[in-house]
């Protein structure tokens, strides 16, 4: 295709594109306006039912707790996938912490870059937990408040270096729990299907409206979704960091150097 | 309230904008980061708190350490 017909095939989709975004902008409701019915269902039911003051997290742990579960697996096959495929890459065969690479030193970090990022590890610490464990009674939950608490490790990473964040977030560690995190919520699954009859039915005692422990299995499976997302996260973040480490072996580098 | 709504739209607008004119990677994942700070914004403003605290963890902490961890092992992965 030479240049010219090229340009004109993309002007003439461009312009039927601009028609297309243009009539369903045309069609969209309003701004604020909310035509869905479930919503405004759910908000009226759920605290009544669940004795949930988060919405939100009644859909995602209870009424739509099966799609969840899918999303959670979704973030155990990436940061599975990912080890896989970075360990292969760098022929690792042991656990151990990877020599630096050669060359390379210890990049040091200024007092205020590590002051720093001390104060940022404690706020984050604290706020990452208080979301992550009060999914039922503020916004956020297991997944937000696991992803704020495993940015710990990029702190560390960040403000500290390598050497510390080795020995602080080792990823092997976070290995079981990013399993068990994962299966914790397969088995209050199948525990609540044995019991009731229903997958993931809220069955366990829901307690007083705004109290801690309260809502049933909503916090249950909401600790489980924590526990995986935090491990993930310092999986994942171990994983990238070690790459920034090592000198690369496969045999389509060698004959580079 | 909508006023609010109105500038954070337009400065997440222009945000989005600059992030895609920049073309160096390294200055490309700083400006995401303030893109997704204001994106956070934007989503606190819109009244979905639990979505503000997904992208504040994912758009400002997640995303640009994988990107910068991959400059940096793209860059000492050059023939010397």
């Amino acid at each position: 295709m030479t240049p010219r017909a090229r340009a004109w095939v993309a002007g003439l989709s461009s312009v039927a594109l601009l028609v297309v975004v243009l009539i369903g902008l045309a069609r969209l409701p309003s701004f604020g306006v909310y035509r869905g019915p479930y919503g405004t269902v759910l908000d009226s039911v759920a605290p009544v039912q669940r004795k949930i003051q988060n919405v939100v997290t009644a859909v995602n742990f209870d009424y739509r707790g099966l799609d969840t579960m899918g999303e959670e697996f979704i973030l155990f096959a990436a940061v599975a996938g990912l080890a896989l495929v970075l360990r292969q890459d760098r022929r690792e065969t042991t656990d151990e912490p990877l020599p630096p690479a050669p060359g390379r030193g210890e990049v040091g970090r200024t007092d205020a870059v590590r002051a720093f990022s001390l104060v940022g590890i404690a706020l984050t610490s604290a706020f990452g937990l208080y979301v992550a464990v009060h999914p039922h009674l503020t916004p956020g939950g297991g997944f937000q408040g696991g992803a704020i608490t495993a940015g710990i490790a990029a702190l560390v990473f960040l403000g500290l270096g390598y050497r510390p964040f080795r020995r602080f977030v080792p990823q092997e560690r976070a290995q079981p729990f990013e399993a068990a995190g994962a299966a914790g919520y397969v088995v209050v699954g199948v525990a609540t299907l044995a019991t009731s009859g229903a997958f993931l039915a809220n069955t366990l005692p829901l307690g007083t409206f705004g109290a801690f422990f309260s809502t049933g299995t909503i916090p249950v499976i909401n600790f489980c979704v924590a526990v995986e997302v935090v491990a993930g996260f310092v999986m994942l973040f171990g994983e990238f960091a070690d790459e920034t480490r090592v000198e690369r072996v496969s045999p389509s580098r060698e004959g580079d150097s | 309230m909508a006023t609010l709504q109105g500038i954070a739209l337009v400065l997440v607008a222009g945000a989005a904008t600059v992030v895609v004119l920049v073309r160096d990677p390294k200055r490309q994942i700083f400006l995401y980061m303030i893109y997704g700070l204001i994106m956070t914004i934007v989503l606190a403003l819109l009244q979905a708190p639990d979505v503000a605290l997904s992208e504040l963890a994912v758009g400002s902490v997640a995303i640009p350490f994988t990107v910068l961890a991959t400059l940096v092992r793209i860059e000492r992965g050059r023939p010397r």
